[in-house]
């Protein structure tokens, strides 16, 4: 295997995406968001279906983008 | 399609032996696993992969609480392990490395961006990264190769603190694909106290 085998799927899977990305991925993997205060990632404010803890959680974090790039990492919050 | 094909040794429990060959090979996983969750083996590189397995089998016996070993037999089981060259990640290789470095920089860059550190059991370890691989499909992956520095009994006992590695190893993630059960076998036995390292 070689870098330039895979740096496409690399760069894809950790891309900026774009807030729409976002809420309809969220949307996808069964989330229910609720009020997004402003169209921006640095301000993005949602409540987050967390299933494990079987409970809405407020999310309010400058990192929206990640939410789609890095599913394991959400739940960390 | 190239395929790659190479000899891993795996040092057990001999009592395990048994289910093993009957069963195929269990899967480690937990956020210390080196190279991810998958069933690691000693292979042909630095150092005499028998002997590392060997050496495996000894100091993983030992029970640090209860000062004795779990266990007073060990046994080394061969396995033939094969793989598509492009999902094999060889970080003995320097194109190999470039591909986990790539990686380690597009994570933390990211986490840069979260501003967010990871403890715990998130930390972020190669082997956190490759189950991010592997779980998210980022690519294909079947099998990791590297060399790695591991403390063996002696090095425990001498507190010594080397960094260089002094065993290659590789990861095989699922067993069953990778790993003709025929080729299976015990290529050494022996009583845990008996080796001295």
């Amino acid at each position: 295997m070689k870098l330039s085998d895979v740096k496409e799927a690399i760069d894809t899977y950790f891309r900026d995406v774009t807030p729409q990305e976002v809420i309809d991925n969220l949307t996808r993997w069964g989330c229910e968001i609720g009020d997004i205060e402003e169209n921006d990632f640095r301000s993005v404010s949602c409540q987050v279906f967390k299933s494990d803890l079987n409970s809405f959680e407020a999310v309010t974090q400058p990192v929206a983008a990640f939410l789609f790039n890095c599913r394991p990492i959400l739940s960390i919050w | 399609m190239a395929i790659v094909e190479f000899e891993g040794y795996h040092g057990t429990n001999e009592a395990n032996v048994g289910n093993i060959l009957t069963n195929h090979f269990n899967i480690s996983e937990g956020p210390d696993e080196w190279l991810g969750d998958g069933t690691y083996f000693f292979v042909e590189g630095i150092s005499d992969p028998v002997q590392r397995a060997i050496q495996w089998a000894v100091v993983t016996a030992w029970d640090k609480l209860g000062k004795r070993n779990r266990y007073s037999r060990y046994s080394v089981i061969k396995a033939i392990i094969t793989v598509e060259e492009e999902y094999l990640l060889d970080l003995t290789t320097l194109e190999g490395r470039q591909v986990m470095n790539y990686l380690q920089e597009q994570y933390v860059k990211k986490l840069a961006q979260m501003s967010k550190e990871l403890r715990g059991s998130k930390k972020a370890t190669e082997g956190a990264i490759i189950n991010d691989v592997r779980d998210e499909g980022i690519f294909r992956l079947d099998v990791v190769k590297a060399d790695f520095p591991f403390k063996f009994a002696a090095e425990r006992i001498l507190g010594t603190a080397f960094r260089q590695p002094n065993v290659t190893i590789c990861a095989v993630f699922e067993p069953n694909n990778n790993i003709n059960a025929d080729s299976m076998c015990v290529v050494e036995s022996g009583e845990v106290a008996n080796e001295t390292f």
